[in-house]
């Protein structure tokens, strides 16, 4: 399990983590997502402990990360820029890694080296955007780790190979109980391989939850009535939107869908519409109710 | 393997920073290897057959010693420098400390690596073209070399985990190596300006510039020779600097490391890790410049010189440019200059400041004059270790002088010098002194040493005084022992040879009196050469000259070969002129000395006989005679041999005529005398110098050193053709 305690670091007078707490339990698919400078990159240097937070601490498995190469020996590291030694190649690479993971597993590397087609002994800056990618995504999973830290994820990655790497993953954590902790801009990315995600903005965590829960409890209603009606007819709703064009009304409610669609129906609505929400249009919603204008996602 | 916290070494990382230094190292050392052995071979084929000094061994490495080792660092941490591959290590499962050793040690094989591969491939190949070898010079230059490279190295390791960039890490890699040397001969200079009676390296360690032996060689070589007190072949025999650099090196190694675990990843790519360092960096990096001037200001004697306006201003704004300029490129923001400004009063002050407060301490220290009953006792010629002393001089150092009167000479001398140097006189000295240095051990058990100018009647005293006492009488005549010569140049065949003819004479010279040994001293103290007259000063072309070390230092002294030592004198004569002539033309079978001086003797007569009567001819001669029963003596003569001699000419009341056939007379004569020379019981006159020339041309006929052995008959009528014509 990782344990995130009132985690702070600052670059300069820039805040780019404050305060943030976070439990990921063990054998979770975690997703982190956030726009530019959300501090995503940064937590996730935190956690592996390449950087030493101002405040708090990041504990795996009960253990303090920092300066820990025991706890370290255990995780893998795929950032966002990708780096390889000068002029190398995998298998350079491989050696490089050999020398320092104890368990880099040399039969896996290269099973997966067949699996992604690379190949092994051409220099890595040869390699399009995605290869390198998947280079690393190699190496990282060799590792054997316990804890996968993958940022940005799938950059680069057409849609075959992102299903690829989406199903290597769940096979280490489904076979060995790895935690998984993949961080995008993109929700859409996200939304199908993590079981929970976390939206982080401005540095601090505003909303974390259980991917099927924020979709199953958030939702869309479309009703209309024969008789003039405002928003107060549904204040025994959990209302996070209204919009009203004509008679009919558009509200995002929070809730037991059959239970809310059982107590609208008492009303007898002329039209009455229930719509599943895209994760996006969850997110949205969820920062718009917790105050966060959607403007303040552009930088 | 276990892998626990507390790893310090990890011998993966090792061998793959091995690997990734792979080329660089590689290149490094075949390039020295090379250009040691190559010039090596060459040379032995040439036919130079001595044994190479301690700096010819291996070249290259005194370059090698300052690119290797900042290259291969920052190489090895140039991670630190970019934010990704920073946060690759970091993200490795090591500590900081086990990243930070292994790398280290890689760069370390390679440095030793290379210097040890090129010394052994100096010495195969010196051993297999038959030439000696000094064998100590082996571990002397290991120790050297790895010294120098270690500090540089730790130099370049604190610059470059000090900061994120690399520009900035080799600006700090320079500020660690050479600013605190930099500010101590600085202040050195302006103590010595203010008061020349210091020797700064006698004010402790921070003043000895040779310690630091790259900060040393490099200020030596920029100042063409005026800063530091050692050779480069004394520096690489120094312990003391070789000690105190390698502890050096691995001082900052050691500091370096700790730069390295507080380190944060995020500092690459930034100048310095944080504001405070970044103004600290900045400030470094212009004091220089406001030193100087600042120095400038604070001393009279620099004043005339640096204060000039045309001089000062333009310095001032180029240490302000320094500044600046520095900010605006490793931060590449025009806003932090407004804050740098704020700064810059801090190294304006320490820059006017630092040589004012120096100034006013030399001045402490000048008026600080023992007076003679605080003195135990002193040593004298107590001069910087950079010069070759003699053997006399090293010796008469070691002397404790007890002697009252003596005390009383010295510390006389120490207050009028001070008097002089403080502007209280300014007539006693007038334009003649001569500088010695003296250390002073006070009954408080101070140690002071202080340059002290004596008068002519100073050292006349001081002379009478040493020639009176047992303790100087001893060790101005006293030869090295065996264990201290490293060389030996006589006129044997070869160095064995010389040793083994110098060991002859040890035995004839502990035979002779106190009188006798001080005339055969080339080498005494220039203070001490009233000792022994004028007249009867030796010559010095007939003598053994000795290099070697004594108590860690090196001496250079000769010692006059005469008729005082018979066997000696006898046998280098007789090699004198046997000796095959070094300059025989190629393809020409080498002649004895003997030989070709006679012929040279016989081309000059038949060139006199047959020059035009208006020929502007003269000859020098250089002779030196050894009567029996009687001291050698040397006998100078010149000629003017035309009919009319230039009126400048100040031989011309010798010339003419008459001294060409006395001249015809005198070589003939010697082409009578023998020069198989066996015994002392016949006059024997050595011809050391000759030369006949044409004023007017040019051309002219020179003669090597022969030694003639004459009958009395032939004696008699040498000296009454050569009597008008000798120097007075």
């Amino acid at each position: 399990m990782i344990q995130v305690n009132g985690l702070t670091k600052r670059f300069g007078d820039f805040p780019a983590i404050s305060g943030l707490d976070c439990t990921i339990p063990e054998g979770c698919v975690y997703g982190l997502v956030g726009a530019n400078g959300a501090g995503k990159s940064t937590l996730l240097r935190l956690i592996c402990g390449i950087y030493r937070p101002d405040k708090g601490n990041v504990t795996l498995d009960g253990k303090n990360i920092y300066e820990n190469p025991e706890l370290k020996s255990r995780l893998a590291f795929v950032p966002d820029e990708l780096y390889f030694l000068p002029q190398s190649s995998l298998a350079r690479m491989k050696k490089a890694y050999a020398a320092v993971y104890p368990r880099f597993d040399s039969a896996r590397y290269a099973e997966l080296l067949q699996v992604f087609h690379l190949e092994e002994n051409a220099n890595l800056n040869t390699f399009s955007k995605g290869m390198r990618r998947q280079a690393a995504m190699v190496l990282a999973l060799s590792c054997r780790a316990d804890f996968l830290f993958l940022d940005e994820t799938f950059d680069g990655l057409d849609p075959i190979l992102r299903n690829l790497v989406k199903k290597l993953l769940y096979a280490d954590v489904a076979e060995r109980g790895c935690t998984a902790v993949l961080t995008s801009h993109s929700l859409r990315e996200l939304e199908d391989t993590c079981d929970q995600l976390a939206l982080l903005h401005k540095g601090g965590l505003v909303l974390e939850s259980d991917v099927q829960k924020l979709k199953t409890t958030l939702f869309k209603v479309q009703i209309a009535f024969d008789h003039a009606y405002d928003h107060t007819v549904f204040s025994g709703f959990d209302v996070l939107n209204f919009t009203k064009h004509g008679s009919v009304s558009n509200l995002i409610v929070r809730g037991d869908r059959e239970a809310v669609t059982q107590a609208l129906r008492t009303q007898s609505p002329v039209l009455l519409e229930v719509l599943p929400l895209s994760l996006e249009e969850v997110f949205l919603y969820e920062m718009e109710s917790l105050g966060y204008a959607f403007d303040d996602e552009i930088r | 393997m276990k892998r626990n916290r507390s790893m310090l070494f990890h011998p993966g990382l090792y061998v793959e920073t091995l690997r990734q230094l792979r080329l660089m190292g590689s290149i490094y050392l075949v390039l020295c290897v090379v250009f040691t052995i190559v010039p090596a071979l060459l040379d032995s084929l040439s036919g130079r057959l001595t044994q190479p000094g301690i700096s010819d061994f291996s070249p290259p490495l005194f370059l090698f010693v300052y690119v290797a080792p900042v290259t291969l660092v920052y190489s090895a941490f140039g991670f630190l420098t970019r934010r990704n591959a920073s946060d690759f290590y970091h993200s490795l499962p090591l500590t900081r400390e086990c990243l930070y050793v292994s790398r280290v040690l890689a760069v370390l094989t390679y440095l030793v690596g290379t210097i040890v591969l090129s010394l052994l491939g100096a010495c195969l190949v010196y051993a297999l073209c038959g030439r000696p070898i000094n064998l100590s010079y082996v571990p002397d230059q290991f120790l050297y070399f790895t010294a120098c490279a270690a500090l540089v190295m730790g130099c370049a390791l604190v610059g470059i985990t000090a900061t994120g960039t690399r520009f900035s890490a080799f600006i700090v890699t320079g500020i660690v190596l050479f600013l605190p040397r930099f500010i101590s001969v600085l202040a050195g200079a302006m103590l010595e300006s203010v008061a020349p009676i210091f020797y700064t390296w006698d004010l402790g360690p921070v003043f000895n510039y040779s310690l630091n032996l790259p900060a040393s060689a490099v200020a030596t070589l920029l100042s063409f020779g005026a800063i530091g007190d050692l050779s480069l072949e004394e520096s690489m025999r120094y312990g003391a600097g070789i000690l105190y650099t390698g502890v050096l090196g691995l001082g900052y190694t050691v500091l370096a490391g700790f730069f390295h675990h507080f380190r944060a990843s995020e500092t690459a790519g930034k100048s310095a890790p944080n504001r405070v360092l970044q103004h600290v960096y900045r400030c470094a990096i212009s004091l220089p410049v406001f030193l100087v001037l600042g120095a400038a200001l604070a001393s009279e004697d620099w004043r005339l010189l640096f204060s000039d306006a045309a001089f000062f201003w333009p310095l001032f704004l180029l240490a302000l440019a320094v500044y600046f300029i520095y900010e605006l490129v490793t931060t590449r923001k025009a806003r932090n200059l407004l804050p740098a400004l704020c700064v810059l009063p801090v190294v304006v002050v320490v820059g006017f400041g630092l040589p004012v407060l120096g100034r006013a301490v030399g001045e402490r220290m000048l008026r600080a004059v023992p007076a003679a009953e605080e003195v135990a006792y002193a040593n004298l010629g107590m001069e910087p270790f950079g010069g070759m002393e003699s053997y006399a001089e090293l010796q008469v150092s070691e002397v404790d002088a007890e002697d009252e009167e003596l005390l009383s000479v010295l510390t006389g001398a120490l207050d009028s010098t001070v008097a002089m140097y403080d502007g209280r006189t300014d007539s006693s000295y007038g334009s003649s002194y001569f500088p010695m240095g003296v250390r002073f051990h006070l009954r408080s058990g101070e140690e002071i040493t202080r340059r002290v100018n004596f008068r002519d009647s100073d050292l006349a005293r001081l002379a009478a005084l040493l020639s009176q006492q047992d303790a100087y009488r001893e060790v101005l005549t006293r030869l090295p022992a065996e264990d201290e010569i490293l060389a030996v140049d006589g006129p044997g065949w070869n160095q064995q040879d010389d040793r083994d003819f110098f060991a002859l004479y040890r035995e004839e010279y502990a035979a002779l009196s106190y009188a006798d040994q001080l005339l055969l001293q080339l080498s005494l103290p220039t203070y001490l050469s009233d000792l022994v007259p004028a007249s009867d000063l030796q010559d010095s072309s007939l003598a053994f000259s000795l290099s070697g070390v004594a108590d860690g230092q090196s001496f250079y002294t000769s010692y006059a070969i005469t008729e005082k030592t018979p066997q000696t004198f006898l046998q280098a004569v007789q090699r004198v002129n046997e000796e095959s002539a070094a300059a025989a033309s190629p393809g020409e079978e080498a002649q004895p000395h003997d030989a070709v001086a006679l012929d040279a003797l016989r081309e000059s007569a038949a060139w006199l006989r047959s020059a035009e009567p208006g020929a502007q001819l003269w000859a020098e001669a250089e002779f030196r005679i050894y009567e029996p029963g009687a001291a050698g003596r040397a006998l100078d003569m010149q000629m003017g041999l035309s009919d009319a001699v230039p009126a400048d000419y100040d031989g011309a009341a010798d010339s003419g005529p008459a001294a060409r056939e006395d001249l015809l007379g005198l070589l003939d004569l010697l082409g009578d005398c023998s020069t198989q020379i066996d015994s002392l019981d016949e006059p024997i006159v050595g011809l050391t110098y000759f030369v006949l020339q044409d004023y007017d041309t040019g051309d002219g006929v020179s003669s090597n050193t022969v030694y003639f052995r004459m009958t009395q008959e032939q004696f008699d009528r040498f000296l009454a053709l050569t009597a008008p014509y000798a120097d007075a």
